[in-house]
């Protein structure tokens, strides 16, 4: 089972001008991408703070209201199908994913990014914003526990 | 007829004799040269989309989050030039260094650091895939591939399916598998030459390193397989050479420099990670099995739709297969090695299929007893496939230019070297076409998987103050970017967290009674909370982050409140400064920078000592 011993290729005469071109064109090569990569705009940053007429991301406060109370209206409804676990970690996050996918969709209705309705949701929690039932969403989450596929 | 490139000896001055302006591109030609252009090239076919959109990517859920850690490293590092050891974004804090599947401490991050996040991941990806071609060629030339048939093993290798689903399935840290030939070469080859054991430890240390909470255990497993299988070979006798038993210990002797390599350069890593790991196993999944079939679909049948482990997951095609069956039977006893990678691989990926399965023996074993998902040893299969495919080639591109010489010579005996170079340029050709006809099925497949996954744009940033959120980990990367941190969150051990954690405070730091004073944020960074008290009685003021035993403060003392990191301080006013400081960190540190050293300075010695044996024979 002998390998093959590694050859001498250290004693082989290399021309000078292939030595070079073998350290400058994969140089060139990765250079080559990274001016290609920086040729793409990164997205623009999100302005998050808040006027003296409690206007945000350009909305006034009545429009984030809305769009939380669009979110949190659901919020018993999502615990509930996460009910089939048994594991308040679970529950929890397939209620998340609820949450994830309702936001993903409301991207499209009100032409916002997922930035920034994820700020306005944390906005809601944060300021005790009312559901349209009155209530208030929880500021706090489960402890992590991941679930092994039983529970 | 000349011997063949592979069999004969090179003439011309050796490195010690060149002045050192020749000699120091010499040896980096050595180390890189010109084919790193190809592998560059191809590696960046492979993934162009996302290198013309940088700022794209699938997100799946997996992406998401190896996103997130990426993110979180970088915002320590660029944006607060700290070394990223705690991670506040995630779960009220967890530690960053400590989570086996965060690439943190990877010379990656360099490049994260240089580029930006997305560009860098684009930039690292290519990298590594250009890393895994030359070692796949590299390793493919060490059991007899000729330079061009080795071609096949670098893009069978790289382009085969499962690197595919690292897009698909959004896990970045699975380009760790790409180092795989590194390690496999440095073993096989350590087995004479310690020093490429050493190497081998080297690539096995970065594998584990870039997030490596898969591709390291996976290949300790096929690795500490193929010891015995391996040592039995080399206690067949050799023609021309005395029969000694000790070469049987050479595959284990070799396997434990390349471990115990990996571990003194990975220390800083890995003592934290295994003190996670040891307070908090990770959790499992179900065991699961695959029969002959399934592996093989995953290998040769390119279904459009693979799922997770599904046919086509591991594509390599099969006329890299056929290839690579030609290549066993052309070069059997050169090949014997990578048979064995090859049929282990197979084996293990089986899972637990029965009591004797090696995997369900290898998951006896303590520390490898919810070792998981064995369809992944397909990496090393396709591995395995690519580099007894390039043999194969290798051996038919051989017996062409051999089969030419006799054809040619017969016909043109007067002039020899035209026909040689002729014969040559024969071979050369059928080899450079026979590479691309067998490698072009699972990369186009491959590619064309990848892009499936789609381009999705990824988070805008915001300049907000650090806070927790209740946040949610399903788009856990949006959070990072955004400053804030998410308390939904999910690993797959269960770190240390609170349910006391906030994520609706007025702010950060708060006092346990209010009504002992008042305390405000002075300066904050991801390691360090550095905070104003102004207390009429002694009083606790909390942080809201998880607590770790690596927490610190320079008034005061460091409670654990309700599992969160506070601060116990008299009455009257403070400026307290709590920082995160892991003494196992920097014990990691010294220990693998003395490795290193030792490494660096015993390597010279030996080089040293190999250049005067060279003088003194002349």
């Amino acid at each position: 089972m002998a390998l093959a011993q590694p050859h001498a290729h250290w004693e082989r005469p290399v021309p000078r001008g292939w030595q070079w071109a073998s350290l400058l064109l994969p140089l060139a090569v990765v250079l080559a991408l990274i001016a290609r990569m920086h040729q793409a705009d990164p997205p623009p940053a999100i302005d998050a703070r808040t006027d003296a007429a409690d206007n945000r991301f350009g909305l006034p406060v009545e429009r984030r209201r809305a769009i939380y109370a669009e979110i949190a209206s659901h919020h018993d409804q999502w615990l509930a199908y996460g009910a089939r676990f048994a594991d308040p970690w679970s529950q929890h996050d397939d209620y998340a994913n609820h949450v994830s996918r309702h936001v993903h969709y409301l991207t499209g209705v009100h032409g916002l990014g997922h930035e920034v309705l994820f700020l306005i949701y944390d906005e809601g929690i944060r300021r005790h914003w009312p559901d349209p039932d009155g209530k208030v969403l929880p500021g706090h989450w489960v402890v992590l526990k991941p679930r092994t596929v039983e529970d | 007829m000349r011997a063949s490139p592979i069999d004969r000896p090179e003439t011309g001055p050796a490195a010690w004799q060149l002045p050192w302006p020749i000699a120091a591109p010499w040896l980096l030609w050595r180390l890189i040269g010109v084919r790193w252009a190809l592998w560059l090239s191809g590696a960046a076919w492979f993934v162009w989309p996302r290198v013309v959109h940088p700022y794209q990517m699938s997100l799946a859920h997996d992406a998401s989050y190896f996103l997130h850690h990426a993110t979180a490293a970088w915002q320590s590092l660029r944006n607060y030039g700290e070394l990223p050891v705690w991670n506040p974004w995630y779960c009220g804090g967890i530690a960053q260094l400590g989570n086996v599947q965060d690439s943190a401490w990877s010379p990656s991050v360099l490049v994260l650091a240089a580029l930006g996040v997305e560009p860098g991941l684009v930039l690292v990806v290519v990298l590594f895939f250009a890393a895994g071609m030359e070692g796949a060629w590299r390793l493919a030339r060490t059991v007899g591939a000729t330079r061009v048939s080795a071609c096949a093993a670098a893009f069978g290798f790289v382009l085969s399916g499962r690197f595919a689903m690292i897009f698909v399935d959004g896990q970045s840290a699975f380009v760790g598998f790409a180092l795989a030939p590194w390690v496999l070469l440095g073993w096989l080859r350590g087995m004479d030459n310690r020093w490429a054991a050493v190497g081998g430890g080297v690539a096995m240390a970065l594998v584990f390193c870039e997030g490596g909470a898969v591709a390291t255990p996976l290949l300790g497993v096929l690795l500490a397989w193929a010891v015995p299988v391996l040592a039995v070979g080399r206690l067949l006798p050799r023609p021309g050479h005395p029969w000694r038993p000790r070469r049987a210990l050479d595959p284990l002797i070799s396997l434990a420099i390349v471990g115990l390599v990996a571990v003194g350069l990975a220390a800083p890593r890995l003592a934290v990670v295994a003190e996670s790991l040891a307070r908090f196993p990770r959790q499992w999944l179900s065991p699961s099995h695959y029969d002959l079939g399934q592996v093989a679909k995953m290998l040769f049948e390119p279904s459009a739709a693979g799922g997770y482990d599904g046919p086509g997951t591991a594509y390599v095609g099969l006329l890299l297969a056929g290839a690579a069956v030609w290549g066993v039977v052309r070069r059997p006893i050169k090949t014997l090695p990578m048979v064995a990678v090859l049929a282990l691989s197979i084996g293990l990926a089986l899972g637990q299929q029965g009591p004797w399965a090696p995997w369900s023996l290898t998951t006896h074993l303590p520390v490898l007893h919810n070792l998981r998902c064995p369809f992944r040893m397909a990496f090393f299969a396709a591995l395995g496939i690519a580099v007894l495919a390039a043999v194969g080639i290798g051996a038919a591109e051989r017996d062409l230019r051999a089969a030419g010489l006799w054809c040619l010579g017969r016909w043109r005996a007067a002039r020899p070297l035209r026909v040689e170079a002729l014969a040559r340029t024969m071979a050369t050709a059928f080899a450079l076409v026979a590479v691309g006809l067998v490698v072009r099925d699972p990369a186009l497949f491959s590619r064309a998987r990848a892009l499936e996954a789609g381009l999705k744009p990824t988070s805008r940033s915001a300049d907000e103050p650090f806070r927790q959120a209740v946040g949610n980990r399903w788009m856990s990367h949006l959070w990072t970017r955004l400053g804030v941190g998410t308390l939904g969150c999910f690993e797959e051990q269960p770190f240390a967290t609170t349910a006391a954690l906030r994520g609706d405070l007025a702010q950060e730091e708060y006092l346990t009674d209010p009504s002992a004073g008042r305390v405000r944020r002075l300066r904050w960074t991801p390691h360090s909370v550095t905070v104003r008290a102004e207390l009429e009685r002694p009083a606790t003021v909390r942080i809201n982050q998880n607590w770790h035993r690596a927490w610190t403060t320079d008034v005061g003392r460091i409670v654990r409140d309700d599992g969160l990191v506070a601060v116990a301080l008299p009455a009257g006013v403070h400026e307290v400064r709590v920082r995160f400081s892991d003494p196992w960190v920097w014990a990691g540190v010294w220990l693998s920078a003395t490795v290193a050293m030792a490494l660096a300075v015993f390597g010279a010695r030996a080089a040293l000592r190999g250049t005067a044996d060279q003088r003194a024979d002349g």
